[in-house]
């Protein structure tokens, strides 16, 4: 049962003020009486002498005190919960890495704020999600300490989300009445969909790793991190480099101010591909942890067909792409780089780029517009200084993709082919001379050329080693219906976990939350070799973390929707009445008592 | 059945061997056995793998536009069929409405009343994803067009990770005949000059030719026809722009009949891009500033028409020049811009003295006026002349409808009264004011009364206006205006019409009254609550052209209190010194530029104002006033500056003359246009319906040690939204990538900046689409026959199919079962072996009765009791008890027991 209105228990104090008015003495008066008998009565009425006494045989008096509490009651505005009445919570937890240094005070304000919004409700359901879309549900259910206790096994390790996806979802499972709470570390100005916020932060220092890069040094792979200080002094740490055969080095010490950044530096020993750098912990861990491997991209093998007058073109495109093994073999080649002559003009089923050999008269320059596709190869390239010569055309198909046009004239375009038992093949066609044009020199025809060179580079199944983040999205292309087995080394817990992938065209997978060692194997390849480190310096920066709470009682809409009203009240009303009427009739006998008729006046 | 532990099978040989070993163990007696198989089964772990045997079958209904009808029609049927196909009680039938938000089926009693605008179908599988009871089977069952606004991916990897298979059946009104653009296929950004290929696709229910018009920035470029194959037609365009800026292409097909009109119009922008440009809003033919920084090599945009000033200009351009413009010939959605371009985009905004700029110009409380480094607002102290203003405000019936002022809803009457309390406000106590409401009659709320000490009493006067009904009689208005002012001899006599555009009668003889006004020298401004287009915006106008005022629309009630500001500043307080004065440089012009510069000795003439705190004034005249001829602030990622003298036309002798002029405004022009962004860093925008995706790509190696510092953040700005940017926190993807998708309310116009340090990266305006429910768009479609298929759903034709329960299956752990009958066994076994009693255990017919050893006590034979026959008794009872006599072989075998049991 619920009071609407719990001032209205101030009228209790309309008790002692009956009270008192009963204990009020009457003045005494003289009353002489002719005939003993009359002293009988008078005698008994102040035979007690106490006025308690006198009070309690008062049937006014109790009928007041009834009254009084009638009235209570009713002013109170009492209602009653209904049966299975639920009220609605859903918690969107922020999914960021940092929550997991408040973990044990979110842990207590759940435990804390989360009960007294059952409010009138006789249950609660609760619900508790992550911020970051796609993530699986924490918690449904009625308990708060089950919903605590899941929370207290949940691991944070996201970089910075938009929380109002979840948030809107969370709204439409609370309903228009349920309370929607948002917990995070960090205040923000304000919630979409009504939502409640919840901090639980408090700003700390923090210093770590913001990533890593790698340059090839006098035949050393050598490596240089990135430190930085996201707190508000200086911090001292120190730092050292262990090797998977157990071995490490010295711990060194760096010195960071506040808010800077430094770098260290060492070579990657040739006997080892693994290393892992570490920090000094502090309370953020997240961030002092980073496994690396030797980077090692996909390599792709190259052949070039090209007539000898292209040789100046050939090289400069070679120099100017990354991971390039140049071979003599076609049969082998991932990609050709081939001119068309027209004397011979049968161009390789396999993946190439194919350039027009005019060895005629240079032609005039095209005339019109040059206008681009939609394709992701030209998407967002300027293409207008291109000045192209009337030269030879290749012989185009109606399945081509024209991606560049002069006027009506296609410059590039896409074939892809497909043979029966060989995997799909694309040659990207340049449909002119490039010796007579001014192509080699236009940025767009270099990025048009590398965007081509590196889609087949990613549609190539072959390994590669990398250094990836934290939840990062991996694509990489497999062989259908081998399956993959991917193995995770979580360098914190050392832990490894192992599971298997169905083999398909494409592998979709996302990079562990906390840094690792990963590798992906199908069959005799190794698709990847990575470490994952933590990366989102947002997360790493503690300075805006503070404790907050907009989470508040339930609503009086709430509560009347969770309860009834008294369904007696007018029962209670005319009980009220009856007090009254009967308070009245012994308070009106006792005045006819007081003023005796006529004939009973006593002498004078 | 698996078991988790078989190995403990083992302990069952080693049983057996020690029963066969200990026979007084007599661990072969039937329970005994028993019991020891079922603790080693127990020690086993098994467990059962059952199939669930009941569903939760969710059912989703599009409640959007394009289907509500459809869904009212079916569901009754729809339900009886689900209802009656049901397997068992045990399976639920859950029903939920959904469009832009989603609601439990009548969970108020009521129809859906949510928005019908979209069809959130993610949203809705999202919200079934994390209701669905992990323990028990779902599925979902979608009712719908099939036409999502959004895109279903995130979604169908819950479902998927669920396990919960989506089915749906699709409704459509086949008979419908509509027509609607699809879709408009253009660049994001394309140079300027550049070709660019754009696309129209048209669908309709009918194959055929159908009318289909192009325009681009709201002119017409080309009326088409666009043939539809198989309810498909595209059409294709190529177009060529060479101004810079943003541009707007519509589309709009005009069938002869059509079912959805809503659908018929898209538009989507285009940006285009060039080098630094700057845009010179002048009405100055040519514009000297603008000629010199041509001569400079500046891109310079210059517009004299600045009435036709979209926000879209602003793309491409780093700085704005408003060189003597008045407030009210600017749009005033092109003001409203300048301000999240300067703070947000890091643009450039320079306001250039003359007698249309500054308070003169009627900037004084407009958007752009907390931009500037430069207050307008004019000290009492430095008036001059006094002023009669007599305010006519419009009481009509239209006045009394509420808009939302900030969260409160007032009356337009209300806003209006503040306006004119406003203008009240900035008036000085040698000024006089009255304030008249008009109906059919004007009504004296103020005489002509001078403003002396009593400025507090005449604005709470003002503030009492009430609507009365009716419509405003605009000549009875203004007349009654005119006899107060005649009452007056100060030098400025002026009236404020407030009017509705669309309900202003008995305009009477107002040109005959507005002529005499004007000989005596009063002037009349126009304020109209509307648009040029309303049916009475060309009388305001005349009226205001023939009054010698200015003219001022505005749909936004809430505009008007500003309006009112802005025009009293501009009669009360326009400050335009035309006498030239001297000028003196503060020594802190080093902040725009370290080259100092040798300044005009004087100015020609100047807009009298005062520098604001957090501005640096680096020129002053040498009046008794020190005001500032040049200032300069920064404001949020960007610049402004004030230069209070003209640099052309009237009054601009002395800076055209000066040496430095040139010099003088390159220099505050570069300044303005800040600092060039580095290289590796690029923006990527699109629109998935109503959903925009934007992508930060950026070269690790040169911006991942500044992001570890200073991440970068995206302002968003979006028309209507009370001028308030927010921002949206990026998602990290992977090196070198960062992303952010937010969903948008169909018709946003959306601006936005990523901001890196101190740099700016300008985006929009990206529109989505007005009418995206009613769009179509075939991929959607696409995408939910693939998502269904990725789930294990399937399309739904006949309803009975509906509950296929998934393959879900649940191990049972069998361990509490086994110790229940563990435990019944051996109490059972110890009941037994307590008392003797044996299990029955059924004879085989060739056995033999076992005789017993000789070494052994004598048994007595055990004969086989014959069966024995039924004998005739007689009918009366004996009154004897009987007793069953006692078998001898009973005995015996009792006594046998016992003699074992030693």
């Amino acid at each position: 049962m619920f009071f609407n209105n719990p001032a209205g228990l101030w009228a209790l104090l309309g008790i002692p003020a009956i009270l008192a008015i009963h204990f009020l003495q009457r003045q005494a008066r003289v009353v002489p009486v002719s005939t003993l008998f009359l002293l009988e009565k008078t005698q008994r009425e102040s035979a007690s002498g106490r006025r308690f006494d006198r009070l309690m045989n008062s049937v006014p008096l109790w009928m007041q005190l009834l009254a009084v509490l009638l009235l209570t009651w009713l002013l109170t505005e009492p209602r009653y919960q209904k049966p299975r009445s639920t009220q609605r919570v859903a918690i969107v937890l922020d999914s960021s890495a940092s929550m997991s240094v408040f973990k044990e005070a979110l842990r207590q304000a759940i435990s804390d704020q989360i009960p007294p919004l059952r409010g009138a409700a006789s249950m609660l359901e609760i619900t508790v999600m992550e911020s970051a879309t796609g993530s699986d549900r924490i918690y449904a259910g009625n308990s708060v300490e089950e919903a605590v206790a899941a929370i207290t096994a949940w691991t944070p390790g996201a970089g910075v989300t938009d929380p109002t996806p979840a948030l809107q979802i969370a709204r439409s499972l609370a309903g228009r009445d349920g309370a929607v709470i948002f917990a995070s570390d960090t205040p923000v100005e304000a919630l979409p969909f009504d939502a409640s916020l919840l901090t639980v932060g408090e700003p700390i220092e923090n210093a770590g790793f913001t990533g890593i890069s790698f340059e090839e040094k006098e035949g050393a792979t050598v490596w240089s991190a990135v430190i930085c200080n996201h707190g508000s002094s200086a911090a001292e740490r120190t730092w050292q480099v262990r090797y998977p055969d157990g071995s490490a080095t010295e711990p060194k010490p760096v010195r960071i101010e506040a808010g800077g950044l430094t770098a260290i530096q060492a070579a990657l020993p040739a006997a080892h591909d693994r290393a892992i750098i570490t920090l000094s912990a502090d309370r953020f861990t997240l961030d002092d942890i980073l496994p690396v491997v030797r980077p090692a991209p996909k390599s792709l093998k190259l052949f070039s067909a090209t007539s000898p007058a292209f040789e100046t073109l050939n090289q400069r495109l070679t120099r100017s792409l990354e991971a390039i093994e140049l071979v003599d073999d076609a049969a082998e080649a991932d990609l050709a780089l081939v001119s068309y002559d027209p004397l011979d003009p049968a161009l390789p089923e396999s993946n190439a780029i194919v350039f027009v050999n005019d060895e005629t008269r240079p032609g005039a320059y095209l005339k019109g517009g040059i206008v681009a596709e939609d394709h992701p190869y030209v998407a967002g390239l300027n293409w207008q200084p291109l000045l192209v010569r009337e030269s030879i055309q290749l012989d185009r198909q109606p399945s081509d993709d024209v991606l560049l046009w002069q006027d009506t004239r296609p410059l590039i375009f896409l074939r892809e082919t497909q043979i029966e038992g060989r995997a799909p093949s694309r040659q990207l066609c340049f449909n002119f001379d490039l010796r007579l044009s001014n192509a080699a020199t236009q940025p767009a025809f270099i990025v048009c050329l590398h965007r081509f060179v590196e889609d087949l580079r990613t549609r190539k199944v072959a390994g590669f080693s990398a250094n990836l983040e934290t939840s990062q999205p991996i694509r990489l292309s497999a062989t259908p219906g081998t399956p993959a087995t991917i193995v995770v080394e979580t360098i914190a817990s050392g832990e490894s976990l192992t599971r298997s992938q169905p083999g398909a065209t494409t592998l979709n997978l996302i990079a562990p939350p906390t840094p690792a060692y990963l590798s992906v194997r199908q069959g005799e390849v190794d698709l990847l070799e990575a470490g994952v480190f933590f990366a989102d310096t947002r997360e790493a920066d503690f300075k805006a973390c503070a404790t907050t709470s907009t989470v508040g009682q339930n609503s009086p809409a709430t509560i009347e929707r969770h309860t009834r009203e008294d369904h007696w009240w007018r029962t209670w009303v005319i009980a009220l009445l009856a007090a009254l009427l009967v308070s009245w009739f012994y308070t009106k006998d006792r005045t006819i008592k007081e003023n005796p008729p006529p004939g009973l006046q006593p002498a004078k | 059945m698996s078991f988790q532990a078989p190995e403990w099978f083992l302990l069952i040989p080693a049983l057996l061997l020690l029963g066969w070993m200990w026979r007084g163990l007599r661990l072969f007696s039937p329970l005994r056995l028993i019991i020891l198989l079922l603790a080693t089964v127990l020690l086993a772990d098994p467990t059962l793998v059952r199939r669930d045997d009941s569903l939760d079958l969710w059912v989703l209904l599009d409640r959007s536009d394009s289907t509500e009808d459809l869904v009212d029609q079916g569901l009754p049927e729809w339900q009886r069929l689900l209802e009656k196909s049901r397997p068992s009680r045990r399976d639920q039938l859950i029903l939920h409405d959904y469009a832009a938000e989603i609601v439990e089926h009548g969970s108020d009693g009521a129809t859906f009343t949510g928005s019908r605008k979209l069809t959130r179908t993610n949203l809705a599988l999202s919200h079934i994803a994390a209701l669905a009871d992990e323990d028990r089977p779902s599925r979902v069952l979608l009712f719908t067009d099939g036409f999502a606004t959004e895109p279903l991916t995130e979604a169908a990897a819950l479902l998927e990770k669920r396990g919960i298979p989506l089915d749906f059946r699709l409704i459509r009104d086949e008979t419908l005949d509509d027509f609607r653009i699809s879709r408009i296929d253009l660049p994001e950004r394309v140079q300027a000059g550049e070709p660019f290929l754009f696309s129209v696709t048209v669908r309709g229910s009918i194959d055929g030719k159908v009318p289909l018009s192009i325009r681009r920035a709201g002119q017409k470029l080309l009326d088409t026809e666009v043939e539809l194959v198989n309810g498909v037609g595209r059409a294709e365009f190529t177009d060529r722009i060479p101004a810079t800026g943003a541009f707007e292409y519509e589309a709009e097909v005009i069938p002869e009949s059509d079912a959805h009109l809503g659908n018929n119009r898209a538009s989507r922008w285009i940006e285009i891009t060039g080098g630094p440009r700057v845009l010179v809003v002048t009405n100055y033919q040519p514009d000297p500033l603008a000629e010199v920084l041509r001569s400079l090599d500046f891109t310079v945009d210059v517009e004299t028409d600045s009435t036709s000033l979209l926000p879209g200009r602003l793309s491409g351009c780093r700085a704005v020049v408003f060189n003597n413009v008045p407030a009210y010939e600017i749009p005033r959605d092109f003001l409203n811009a300048l301000d999240f371009f300067v703070r947000e985009q890091a643009g450039g905004f320079m306001m250039v003295g003359g007698k249309y700029s500054f308070g003169s110009g009627g900037y004084f409380q407009s958007s752009i006026d907390p931009l500037l480094p430069v207050s307008m607002e004019l000290k009492t102290e430095h008036r001059k002349l006094a002023v009669a203003l007599a305010i006519v405000l419009d009481r009509s019936g239209s006045m009394s409808v509420t808009v939302n002022a900030g969260g409160k809803n007032v009356t337009k009457m209300d806003l209006a009264n503040n306006g004119a309390a406003e203008a009240i406000n900035l008036l000085g106590p040698q000024d006089r004011v009255a304030v008249l409401a008009v109906d059919s009659a004007p009504h004296k709320i103020i005489p002509m009364t001078q403003i002396g000490g009593n400025k507090n009493g005449l604005m709470g006067r003002a503030r009492k206006v009430e609507s009365m009904g009716g419509g405003i009689f605009v000549y009875e208005g203004l007349k009654a205006a005119w006899d107060e002012l005649k009452k007056t001899n100060v030098g400025t006599r002026h009236v404020i019409l407030f009017s509705d555009a669309a309900d202003s009668e008995e305009p009477g003889d107002y040109k005959r009254l507005l002529e005499t006004m004007q000989k005596e020298g009063a002037t009349v401004s126009v304020i109209g609550l509307g648009t040029n287009k309303d049916g009475d915006a060309k009388l305001l106008e005349d009226i205001a052209k023939r009054g010698g005022g200015r003219i001022f629309f505005s749909e936004n009630a809430l505009d008007i209190p500003k309006i009112f500001a802005q025009e009293t500043v501009t009669i009360a307080r326009s400050a335009f010194v035309e006498e030239p004065v001297g000028a003196q440089p503060t020594g802190r012009w080093a902040e725009v530029s370290p080259k100092m510069i040798d300044w005009l000795p004087q100015a020609g003439g100047y807009n009298l104002s005062y520098a604001r705190e957090d501005a640096t004034t680096s020129l002053v005249t040498t009046d008794e006033y020190v005001a500032p001829l040049v200032a300069q602030a920064r404001r949020g990622l960007g610049r402004t500056a004030a230069v209070s003298f003209p640099l052309g036309g009237d009054f601009s002798k002395e800076a055209r003359d000066w040496a430095g002029y040139a010099d003088f405004i390159q220099t505050l022009t570069r300044w303005l246009m800040g600092l060039d962004l580095p290289p590796g860093i690029g923006l990527r925008h699109r629109l998935d319906g109503t959903r925009l995706n934007i992508d930060l790509l950026y070269d690790t190696a040169e911006w991942t040690q500044k992001f570890a510092v200073a991440p970068p953040k995206v302002r968003l700005l979006e028309d209507g939204a009370n001028g308030k940017a927010y921002e949206l926190p990026w998602r990290r993807i992977e090196p070198g990538r960062f992303t952010l998708s937010r969903d948008l309310d169909e018709g946003t116009v959306l601006r936005g900046a990523v901001q890196v340090g101190e740099h700016a990266l300008p985006f929009g305006p990206i529109t989505v689409g007005a009418s995206v429910e009613w769009a179509f768009d075939p991929e959607r479609l696409t995408e939910l026959r693939a998502i269904t298929a990725q789930t294990g759903g399937r399309e739904l034709v006949d309803l009975a199919e509906a509950w296929v329960r998934p393959p879900r299956d649940h191990a049972v752990q069998l361990r509490l079962w086994l110790v229940l009958a563990l435990l019944t066994l051996v109490v059972a076994e110890a009941l037994m072996t307590r008392t003797g009693w044996k299990l029955p255990i059924p004879s085989l017919p060739q056995s033999r009765p076992r005789v017993p050893k000789p070494t052994r006590a004598p048994k007595p034979a055990v004969t086989k009791s014959k069966t024995p026959e039924p004998e005739e008794k007689s009918a009366a009872p004996t009154t004897e008890p009987s007793t069953p006599p006692i078998d001898d072989t009973q005995r015996r075998s009792r006594y046998q027991r016992a003699k074992d049991r030693k």
